[in-house]
Protein backbone atom coordinates (compact mmCIF):
# COMPACT_ATOMS: atom_id res chain seq x y z
CA UNK A 1 0.00 0.00 0.00
CA UNK A 2 2.94 2.35 0.61
CA UNK A 3 3.91 2.02 -3.06
CA UNK A 4 0.37 2.88 -4.11
CA UNK A 5 0.35 5.84 -1.75
CA UNK A 6 3.59 7.19 -3.20
CA UNK A 7 2.31 6.59 -6.76
CA UNK A 8 -0.83 8.52 -5.90
CA UNK A 9 0.98 11.38 -4.19
CA UNK A 10 3.47 11.77 -7.02
CA UNK A 11 0.69 11.89 -9.61
CA UNK A 12 0.70 15.23 -11.38
CA UNK A 13 -1.65 16.84 -13.85
CA UNK A 14 -1.01 19.90 -16.02
CA UNK A 15 -1.64 22.99 -13.87
CA UNK A 16 -4.57 25.11 -14.93
CA UNK A 17 -3.70 28.79 -15.41
CA UNK A 18 -4.99 31.30 -12.87
CA UNK A 19 -7.22 32.95 -15.48
CA UNK A 20 -8.93 29.60 -16.17
CA UNK A 21 -9.56 29.04 -12.44
CA UNK A 22 -10.95 32.55 -12.15
CA UNK A 23 -13.42 32.01 -14.99
CA UNK A 24 -14.57 28.68 -13.44
CA UNK A 25 -15.76 30.52 -10.34
CA UNK A 26 -18.56 32.18 -12.28
CA UNK A 27 -22.00 30.85 -13.04
CA UNK A 28 -21.82 32.27 -16.57
CA UNK A 29 -19.12 29.82 -17.65
CA UNK A 30 -20.39 26.75 -15.76
CA UNK A 31 -20.82 24.03 -18.46
CA UNK A 32 -23.88 22.29 -17.00
CA UNK A 33 -25.62 25.51 -15.95
CA UNK A 34 -24.91 26.97 -19.37
CA UNK A 35 -26.73 24.04 -21.04
CA UNK A 36 -29.69 24.34 -18.65
CA UNK A 37 -29.87 28.11 -19.20
CA UNK A 38 -29.88 27.63 -22.98
CA UNK A 39 -32.73 25.12 -22.72
CA UNK A 40 -34.65 27.39 -20.33
CA UNK A 41 -34.33 30.37 -22.67
CA UNK A 42 -35.42 28.25 -25.64
CA UNK A 43 -38.49 26.97 -23.76
CA UNK A 44 -39.36 30.42 -22.42
CA UNK A 45 -39.23 31.87 -25.98
CA UNK A 46 -41.32 28.97 -27.35
CA UNK A 47 -43.94 29.36 -24.60
CA UNK A 48 -44.05 33.15 -25.05
CA UNK A 49 -44.65 32.76 -28.81
CA UNK A 50 -47.32 30.17 -28.06
CA UNK A 51 -49.04 32.46 -25.56
CA UNK A 52 -48.99 35.34 -28.07
CA UNK A 53 -50.54 33.33 -30.91
CA UNK A 54 -52.68 30.66 -29.21
CA UNK A 55 -55.71 32.96 -28.76
CA UNK A 56 -56.06 33.41 -32.54
CA UNK A 57 -54.64 30.08 -33.72
CA UNK A 58 -56.57 27.86 -31.34
CA UNK A 59 -59.75 29.94 -31.01
CA UNK A 60 -59.21 31.04 -27.46
CA UNK A 61 -62.20 33.38 -27.70
CA UNK A 62 -64.54 30.44 -28.36
CA UNK A 63 -63.46 28.56 -25.27
CA UNK A 64 -64.51 29.33 -21.67
CA UNK A 65 -62.41 32.02 -19.96
CA UNK A 66 -61.32 29.66 -17.17
CA UNK A 67 -59.73 27.24 -19.70
CA UNK A 68 -57.75 30.19 -21.14
CA UNK A 69 -56.59 31.18 -17.66
CA UNK A 70 -55.63 27.60 -16.82
CA UNK A 71 -53.68 27.25 -20.07
CA UNK A 72 -51.60 30.36 -19.28
CA UNK A 73 -51.17 29.20 -15.66
CA UNK A 74 -50.04 25.74 -16.83
CA UNK A 75 -47.33 27.18 -19.07
CA UNK A 76 -46.20 29.63 -16.39
CA UNK A 77 -45.96 26.70 -13.99
CA UNK A 78 -43.53 24.95 -16.35
CA UNK A 79 -41.39 28.10 -16.62
CA UNK A 80 -41.36 28.58 -12.81
CA UNK A 81 -40.51 24.90 -12.34
CA UNK A 82 -37.53 25.30 -14.72
CA UNK A 83 -36.27 28.32 -12.77
CA UNK A 84 -36.54 26.46 -9.43
CA UNK A 85 -34.69 23.50 -10.98
CA UNK A 86 -31.91 25.79 -12.19
CA UNK A 87 -31.50 27.40 -8.76
CA UNK A 88 -31.41 23.98 -7.07
CA UNK A 89 -28.91 22.59 -9.59
CA UNK A 90 -26.39 25.30 -8.87
CA UNK A 91 -26.57 24.98 -5.10
CA UNK A 92 -25.27 21.92 -3.32
CA UNK A 93 -26.24 22.13 0.38
CA UNK A 94 -22.80 21.93 2.03
CA UNK A 95 -22.81 20.56 5.59
CA UNK A 96 -20.08 19.58 8.07
CA UNK A 97 -19.44 16.13 6.59
CA UNK A 98 -19.84 14.45 3.19
CA UNK A 99 -22.54 12.19 4.65
CA UNK A 100 -24.58 15.14 5.96
CA UNK A 101 -24.17 16.99 2.65
CA UNK A 102 -25.41 13.99 0.67
CA UNK A 103 -28.35 13.46 3.06
CA UNK A 104 -29.39 17.09 2.60
CA UNK A 105 -28.94 16.74 -1.15
CA UNK A 106 -31.13 13.61 -1.32
CA UNK A 107 -33.89 15.39 0.64
CA UNK A 108 -33.69 18.34 -1.74
CA UNK A 109 -33.79 16.08 -4.81
CA UNK A 110 -36.79 14.13 -3.42
CA UNK A 111 -38.73 17.34 -2.81
CA UNK A 112 -37.89 18.68 -6.24
CA UNK A 113 -38.80 15.36 -7.89
CA UNK A 114 -42.24 15.56 -6.27
CA UNK A 115 -42.69 19.19 -7.39
CA UNK A 116 -41.43 18.28 -10.85
CA UNK A 117 -43.87 15.42 -11.41
CA UNK A 118 -46.77 17.35 -9.83
CA UNK A 119 -46.16 20.47 -11.94
CA UNK A 120 -45.95 18.32 -15.09
CA UNK A 121 -49.29 16.70 -14.23
CA UNK A 122 -50.92 20.06 -13.51
CA UNK A 123 -49.51 21.64 -16.69
CA UNK A 124 -50.66 18.65 -18.75
CA UNK A 125 -54.14 18.83 -17.17
CA UNK A 126 -54.41 22.56 -18.01
CA UNK A 127 -53.40 21.97 -21.65
CA UNK A 128 -55.73 19.01 -21.92
CA UNK A 129 -58.65 20.96 -20.54
CA UNK A 130 -58.09 23.83 -22.97
CA UNK A 131 -57.77 21.72 -26.10
CA UNK A 132 -60.39 19.12 -25.33
CA UNK A 133 -63.04 21.08 -23.44
CA UNK A 134 -66.50 19.82 -24.44
CA UNK A 135 -64.98 17.66 -27.15
CA UNK A 136 -66.86 14.69 -28.49
CA UNK A 137 -63.74 13.09 -29.97
CA UNK A 138 -63.24 10.70 -27.10
CA UNK A 139 -60.69 8.55 -28.93
CA UNK A 140 -58.48 11.62 -29.37
CA UNK A 141 -58.87 12.53 -25.71
CA UNK A 142 -57.99 8.98 -24.66
CA UNK A 143 -54.90 8.97 -26.90
CA UNK A 144 -53.66 12.27 -25.46
CA UNK A 145 -54.23 11.06 -21.90
CA UNK A 146 -52.29 7.83 -22.58
CA UNK A 147 -49.36 9.80 -24.05
CA UNK A 148 -49.32 12.11 -21.03
CA UNK A 149 -49.44 9.17 -18.60
CA UNK A 150 -46.47 7.56 -20.39
CA UNK A 151 -44.54 10.86 -20.25
CA UNK A 152 -45.22 11.28 -16.53
CA UNK A 153 -44.32 7.63 -15.86
CA UNK A 154 -41.00 8.13 -17.69
CA UNK A 155 -40.29 11.32 -15.76
CA UNK A 156 -41.05 9.54 -12.47
CA UNK A 157 -38.77 6.64 -13.46
CA UNK A 158 -35.89 9.08 -14.16
CA UNK A 159 -36.30 10.65 -10.72
CA UNK A 160 -36.59 7.28 -8.96
CA UNK A 161 -33.37 6.13 -10.66
CA UNK A 162 -31.55 9.33 -9.67
CA UNK A 163 -32.71 9.10 -6.03
CA UNK A 164 -31.77 5.41 -5.87
CA UNK A 165 -28.29 6.23 -7.21
CA UNK A 166 -27.80 8.83 -4.45
CA UNK A 167 -29.20 6.52 -1.77
CA UNK A 168 -26.75 3.80 -2.88
CA UNK A 169 -23.87 6.27 -2.46
CA UNK A 170 -25.19 7.21 0.98
CA UNK A 171 -25.58 3.60 2.09
CA UNK A 172 -21.85 3.16 1.41
CA UNK A 173 -21.21 5.72 4.15
CA UNK A 174 -23.25 3.91 6.82
CA UNK B 1 -11.66 34.95 2.02
CA UNK B 2 -11.30 37.27 -0.96
CA UNK B 3 -11.10 36.21 -4.59
CA UNK B 4 -7.31 36.55 -4.90
CA UNK B 5 -6.75 34.52 -1.75
CA UNK B 6 -9.14 31.83 -2.97
CA UNK B 7 -7.49 31.59 -6.40
CA UNK B 8 -4.05 31.30 -4.78
CA UNK B 9 -5.25 28.45 -2.56
CA UNK B 10 -6.91 26.62 -5.46
CA UNK B 11 -3.74 27.11 -7.49
CA UNK B 12 -1.72 25.53 -4.71
CA UNK B 13 -4.07 22.59 -4.17
CA UNK B 14 -5.42 21.99 -7.68
CA UNK B 15 -3.64 18.63 -7.82
CA UNK B 16 -6.24 17.33 -5.34
CA UNK B 17 -9.09 18.35 -7.65
CA UNK B 18 -7.37 16.79 -10.67
CA UNK B 19 -7.01 13.47 -8.85
CA UNK B 20 -10.63 13.48 -7.64
CA UNK B 21 -11.81 14.17 -11.21
CA UNK B 22 -9.60 11.37 -12.47
CA UNK B 23 -11.10 8.88 -10.01
CA UNK B 24 -14.74 9.91 -10.41
CA UNK B 25 -14.94 10.53 -14.16
CA UNK B 26 -13.71 8.53 -17.09
CA UNK B 27 -13.67 10.85 -20.09
CA UNK B 28 -11.55 13.98 -20.42
CA UNK B 29 -14.65 16.07 -21.09
CA UNK B 30 -16.45 14.80 -17.97
CA UNK B 31 -13.34 15.48 -15.89
CA UNK B 32 -13.17 19.05 -17.19
CA UNK B 33 -16.85 19.55 -16.32
CA UNK B 34 -16.35 18.12 -12.84
CA UNK B 35 -13.22 20.23 -12.28
CA UNK B 36 -15.22 23.36 -13.06
CA UNK B 37 -18.17 22.21 -10.93
CA UNK B 38 -15.83 21.64 -7.98
CA UNK B 39 -14.17 25.06 -8.32
CA UNK B 40 -17.62 26.66 -8.62
CA UNK B 41 -18.93 24.88 -5.49
CA UNK B 42 -15.73 25.67 -3.56
CA UNK B 43 -16.08 29.36 -4.36
CA UNK B 44 -19.76 29.33 -3.43
CA UNK B 45 -18.97 27.58 -0.16
CA UNK B 46 -15.90 29.71 0.59
CA UNK B 47 -17.78 31.88 3.15
CA UNK B 48 -18.34 28.70 5.20
CA UNK B 49 -14.57 28.12 5.50
CA UNK B 50 -13.75 29.55 8.89
CA UNK B 51 -10.09 28.57 8.96
CA UNK B 52 -10.63 26.21 11.93
CA UNK B 53 -9.38 23.31 9.83
CA UNK B 54 -6.77 23.23 7.08
CA UNK B 55 -7.88 24.53 3.68
CA UNK B 56 -7.10 21.14 2.12
CA UNK B 57 -9.38 19.32 4.63
CA UNK B 58 -12.26 21.64 3.80
CA UNK B 59 -11.46 21.26 0.12
CA UNK B 60 -11.62 17.44 0.27
CA UNK B 61 -15.05 17.66 1.87
CA UNK B 62 -16.52 20.04 -0.70
CA UNK B 63 -14.79 18.46 -3.71
CA UNK B 64 -15.73 14.87 -2.83
CA UNK B 65 -19.32 15.85 -1.96
CA UNK B 66 -19.59 17.57 -5.35
CA UNK B 67 -18.15 14.58 -7.22
CA UNK B 68 -20.52 12.19 -5.46
CA UNK B 69 -23.65 14.34 -5.70
CA UNK B 70 -23.35 15.60 -9.26
CA UNK B 71 -25.27 13.70 -11.86
CA UNK B 72 -23.66 11.42 -14.44
CA UNK B 73 -25.58 10.34 -17.49
CA UNK B 74 -23.93 6.95 -17.75
CA UNK B 75 -21.59 4.75 -15.81
CA UNK B 76 -18.00 5.40 -16.75
CA UNK B 77 -16.37 2.84 -18.96
CA UNK B 78 -13.19 1.33 -17.65
CA UNK B 79 -10.47 1.58 -20.21
CA UNK B 80 -7.25 -0.31 -19.85
CA UNK B 81 -4.44 1.03 -21.96
CA UNK B 82 -2.36 -1.84 -23.35
CA UNK B 83 0.69 0.40 -23.41
CA UNK B 84 1.27 3.98 -22.49
CA UNK B 85 3.13 6.62 -24.44
CA UNK B 86 6.20 7.87 -22.66
CA UNK B 87 5.34 11.55 -22.65
CA UNK B 88 6.74 12.47 -19.28
CA UNK B 89 10.18 12.51 -17.85
CA UNK B 90 9.30 9.72 -15.39
CA UNK B 91 9.98 6.04 -15.91
CA UNK B 92 7.34 4.53 -18.22
CA UNK B 93 6.95 1.70 -15.73
CA UNK B 94 5.81 4.15 -13.05
CA UNK B 95 3.34 5.70 -15.49
CA UNK B 96 1.91 2.30 -16.23
CA UNK B 97 1.62 1.43 -12.56
CA UNK B 98 -0.17 4.72 -11.95
CA UNK B 99 -2.56 4.08 -14.82
CA UNK B 100 -3.32 0.66 -13.39
CA UNK B 101 -3.93 2.18 -9.97
CA UNK B 102 -6.39 4.74 -11.38
CA UNK B 103 -8.10 2.01 -13.43
CA UNK B 104 -8.52 -0.07 -10.27
CA UNK B 105 -9.86 2.90 -8.30
CA UNK B 106 -12.38 3.61 -11.05
CA UNK B 107 -13.96 0.22 -10.39
CA UNK B 108 -14.83 1.03 -6.79
CA UNK B 109 -18.17 2.48 -5.77
CA UNK B 110 -18.43 6.23 -5.04
CA UNK B 111 -18.17 6.02 -1.25
CA UNK B 112 -15.17 3.64 -1.39
CA UNK B 113 -13.50 6.02 -3.85
CA UNK B 114 -13.85 8.85 -1.33
CA UNK B 115 -12.35 6.80 1.51
CA UNK B 116 -9.40 5.49 -0.48
CA UNK B 117 -8.72 8.94 -1.98
CA UNK B 118 -8.39 10.41 1.50
CA UNK B 119 -6.26 7.47 2.63
CA UNK B 120 -3.91 7.72 -0.35
CA UNK B 121 -3.59 11.45 0.29
CA UNK B 122 -2.09 10.47 3.64
CA UNK B 123 -4.91 11.51 5.98
CA UNK B 124 -5.32 9.73 9.31
CA UNK B 125 -8.39 7.61 10.10
CA UNK B 126 -9.50 10.37 12.45
CA UNK B 127 -9.31 13.01 9.72
CA UNK B 128 -11.08 10.72 7.24
CA UNK B 129 -13.86 10.13 9.80
CA UNK B 130 -14.24 13.88 10.36
CA UNK B 131 -14.51 14.59 6.62
CA UNK B 132 -16.82 11.75 5.66
CA UNK B 133 -19.04 11.63 8.76
CA UNK B 134 -18.54 7.93 9.53
CA UNK B 135 -16.95 6.61 12.70
CA UNK B 136 -13.20 6.08 12.99
CA UNK B 137 -13.71 2.34 13.60
CA UNK B 138 -15.88 2.07 10.53
CA UNK B 139 -13.24 3.92 8.47
CA UNK B 140 -10.72 1.27 9.52
CA UNK B 141 -13.04 -1.63 8.66
CA UNK B 142 -14.02 -0.17 5.29
CA UNK B 143 -10.47 0.75 4.33
CA UNK B 144 -9.21 -2.72 5.15
CA UNK B 145 -11.85 -4.17 2.78
CA UNK B 146 -11.09 -1.59 0.07
CA UNK B 147 -7.33 -2.24 0.28
CA UNK B 148 -7.91 -5.98 -0.17
CA UNK B 149 -10.12 -5.28 -3.17
CA UNK B 150 -7.51 -3.01 -4.76
CA UNK B 151 -4.78 -5.55 -4.17
CA UNK B 152 -6.95 -8.16 -5.90
CA UNK B 153 -7.66 -5.82 -8.79
CA UNK B 154 -3.96 -5.11 -9.18
CA UNK B 155 -2.96 -8.75 -8.60
CA UNK B 156 -0.75 -7.80 -5.66
CA UNK B 157 -0.11 -10.64 -3.22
Amino acid sequence: MDTLQSLWQSSEAPQKPTAAIQSMMHEKTHPVLKRIRRQMIFEAIAFTIFLIVYYDFFDGHRRPVFTNILLVAGLLLVIIHNIIGYVLTKSLPMRNTIKQTLEAHVTKIKNFAFVSVLSRILAAACLLLFFTFATTKYWLLAAIIIILIIQIALLSAIWIKRIKQLNDVLSGLD
Amino acid sequence: MDQAEFIALIDKHQGIIHKICRVYRNSKEDREDLFQEIVFQLWKSAPSFEGKSQFSTWMYRVALSTAMASYRKKKPEILYAPSLPNTQTEQPETDEQRERLFAALAQLNDSDKALITLYLEGLSYREIAAITGITETNVGVKLSRIKTKIQQLLNIK
